[in-house]
């Protein structure tokens, strides 16, 4: 008996089997209480910053009246109506801007974070401070400095134009061509970022594993790179893609007849015609078709293969 | 098991009817006067060094020493600052990695952790545009011959330490590369699985005959596997040659105690007969060395291993002329169950180690019992 006794871990011995019971449950109840606790702050954040408006632009989206005598829920769907038949063409231009933008982006940031990533030795950081340095201005005045850049007798087309080498039908601000690459511009350090930290985990090894099996340059960066910075470029095209479809700022400063798009069409809902129930409910709408793209995105790109690429 | 010969007799014959080398196979390998610098530092200097074709060598050395910057020289991953690299007799020195008949498995396996084992081993294949019937059976053959028939379908990380070391190595191997090169592959894995790696290894590389340059700090590892070993110590390469000859003959210093223990002496020259030299040692007793090393004057630098040392109570043994016998104190007896090792002082102060075999319970000799050792003058090496 006292053999046994001995063999047993000191801590137990002696100890009342019911009273074991009770602390094994005790400590699983207060390991569910710190998970709560710890959740509890986001939670709230959550219904107060993103549910609480989502609800209230919903029920406005159904609503009649004005600003001065009030809203009614009732239910209405004519805002819906308006919103589908009256600004098709400023929802595929924020379509269209979104995608062209997030293209242009992922094709400049990907090559320079792979620079700096696999290149940048010891100055890595110094380069993504460079990168990041124009976006410590305030994005208005960056693209307002945008205007001067690109208008007809700016800085650059000014003097072209004054040589005869441009026709004379030739602009730049105040079509597509000034929104897509405002909002480049401004998206590229979103792009960026996530990329380079994804690129920052590829083991070097792999490159030179890839370049010893008889893969040239180009290859190593199809076959091997990409696939394992997968998660970047998919976290970069999301931040991208969203605010760049949502934006109107780049449209409004460096845009023209003919390119509005449908944030702008809110603010102008919201902030000039009051038309709230309008306002909410192509909010409600771009919502929705942006969550489409971006469900059938991430399921084309499979999360499999994304958890893939983090792993090692 | 009748399978994995056949994939190697094949492949053998197959790099055969490549032949260039006058021993009729493919694979030798040179280093000339090959030196590698970065900015300061100098990690190999004038190097020279040929390795055979279907040779097992293993490049020995401690961390630092430049065997794996020779071995990156090997494989194109660096550029030699001067010398020549010449592989079949055509230089290679300034290819890239991906013109050289020549594959690499490294020490971290590089794995393509998004690829599974059979993509993995095909990638090098799909890389040089083989027809896809061809990787198919190619890739099933190496499959076969690391034994990972069923876990084609496995992500590397699915894998086990030993299983990854085998898919690295099926997927070097089944390029067919003229030299393999494997940079401490085995230092990733546990003590028993290491030693059950090397004869695999080994059968391997007798299977496919390819010329295997295996980089290690093992020294162990290095005779175990190797046909023939090269010391490398501070960027330089300090002798060549079997495992038997480097143990037992080693040239400098560094080899004879970088390869396990040995007892180093000094003693001042005598006289010289067709074998040996007859040297007076600092107690006044004179012994024989053998008379192949270097003679700076009249000092002598020899060593005997402790295993080669007998250890007797004086005057209990009876001697050949050849055999050398010098008188001495236990200062510290350790047993560590097969054998144990006694720490002799000679009367001039020098401390010499001994092993012996347990033939008797426990220790033989206790401190501070008077004793002679014994060697067959053969036996000993001289510097």
């Amino acid at each position: 008996m006292t053999a046994t006794a001995e063999i047993r871990p000191a801590g137990r011995v002696g100890r009342p089997e019911r009273h074991q019971r009770y602390s094994e449950k005790s400590k699983r109840n207060r390991r569910r209480l710190t998970i709560i606790f710890l959740l509890l702050p986001g939670l709230l954040w959550l219904a107060l910053f993103f549910v609480l408006p989502i609800v209230t632009l919903a029920m406005m989206s159904v609503s009649t009246g004005n600003v001065g005598q009030g809203w009614s829920v009732v239910g209405d769907l004519s805002s819906y109506q308006q919103a589908f038949s009256g600004y098709l063409p400023e929802f595929l231009h924020s379509l269209e801007f979104g995608v062209a933008s997030t293209v242009l982006a992922l094709l400049i940031a990907y090559p320079a974070a792979y620079w700096i990533a696999f290149y940048g030795g010891e100055k890595k950081t110094a380069y993504i401070l460079v990168v990041l340095l124009p976006f410590y201005v305030s994005s208005l005045i960056r693209t307002i400095s945008w205007q001067f850049v690109l208008a007809d007798n700016g800085v650059i087309f000014g003097p072209l134009r004054r040589l005869g080498l441009l026709p004379s039908n030739f602009h730049v601000l105040a079509t597509p061509v000034a929104v897509v690459g405002g909002l480049t511009y401004a998206q590229l350090p979103f792009m960026m970022l996530p990329i380079f930290a994804a690129l920052e985990r590829v083991d070097p090894g792999f490159l030179e594993a890839s370049r010893d099996l008889y893969a040239s340059r180009w290859e190593t960066v199809r076959r091997i790179v990409v696939p394992l910075s997968m998660p970047g470029i998919f976290a970069g095209v999301l931040l991208t893609f969203i605010s760049a479809t949502g934006d109107y700022v780049n449209e409004i400063l460096l845009g023209g007849t003919g390119t509005g798009v449908v944030g702008a069409v809110i603010r102008s809902q919201f902030l000039v015609n009051l038309d709230y129930p309008l306002a909410s409910a192509i909010s409600l709408v771009l919502m929705v078709a942006l969550l489409i793209v971006v469900l059938a995105y991430s399921k084309a790109l499979g999360t499999d293969d994304l958890m893939g690429g983090a792993a090692v | 098991m009748g399978a994995q010969v056949d994939v190697g007799n094949e492949s053998t014959s197959r790099v055969a009817a490549g032949a260039t080398d006058h021993d009729g196979r493919s694979g030798h390998l040179a280093l000339e006067n090959v030196t590698k610098r970065f900015s300061d530092f100098v990690a190999v200097e004038n190097l020279d060094l040929a390795i055979r074709s279907g040779e097992f060598i293993s490049l020995l050395g401690p961390s630092g020493c430049g065997k794996t910057t020779t071995l990156r020289m090997l494989g194109g991953f660096e550029e030699p600052t001067s010398g020549r690299i010449l592989l079949d007799g055509v230089e290679i020195t300034g290819l890239p990695p991906y013109r050289r008949d020549i594959n690499t498995v490294f020490q971290s396996y590089a794995l393509f952790p998004h690829l599974d084992v059979w993509e993995n081993i095909a990638y090098g294949l799909k890389r040089k545009k083989i027809a896809s019937s061809e990787i198919n059976t190619r890739a099933g053959e190496v499959v076969e011959l690391v034994g990972l028939s069923q876990f084609t379908k496995r992500k590397p990380r699915e894998l086990s330490g030993g299983q990854q070391q085998r898919v690295a190595l099926a997927r070097a191997l089944v390029n067919r590369p003229k030299v393999l090169l494997l940079d401490e592959p085995l230092s990733a894995l546990d003590v028993k699985l290491r030693k059950q790696m090397q004869l695999e290894l080994k059968r391997i590389q007798r299977d496919v005959g390819v010329s295997f340059v295996f980089v290690t700090h093992d020294q162990e590892e290095a005779m175990t596997m190797s046909d023939r070993v090269a010391v490398m110590s501070k960027g330089r390469l300090e002798q060549v040659g079997s495992p038997q000859e480097i143990y037992s003959r080693p040239e400098t210093e560094f080899v004879a105690t970088f390869l396990g223990a040995a007892n180093l002496l000094r003693g001042t020259f005598i006289s010289s007969s067709a074998e040996f030299w007859k040297v007076k040692l600092a107690n006044s007793s004179e012994i024989l060395v053998p008379a192949t090393g270097k003679r700076d004057g009249v000092e002598v630098i020899f060593g005997v291993r402790p295993e080669k040392i007998s250890i007797s109570k004086p005057g209990e043994r009876r001697l050949a002329d050849t055999t050398n016998r010098i008188a001495g104190r236990v200062s510290q007896a350790v047993f560590f169950g097969v054998a144990s090792q006694y720490q002799v002082v000679l009367t001039d102060g020098t401390e010499v180690s001994v092993y012996q075999q347990n033939f008797a319970d426990g220790v033989s000799h206790v401190a501070g019992e008077e004793v002679e050792l014994c060697w067959q003058a053969d036996a000993a090496f001289t510097l």
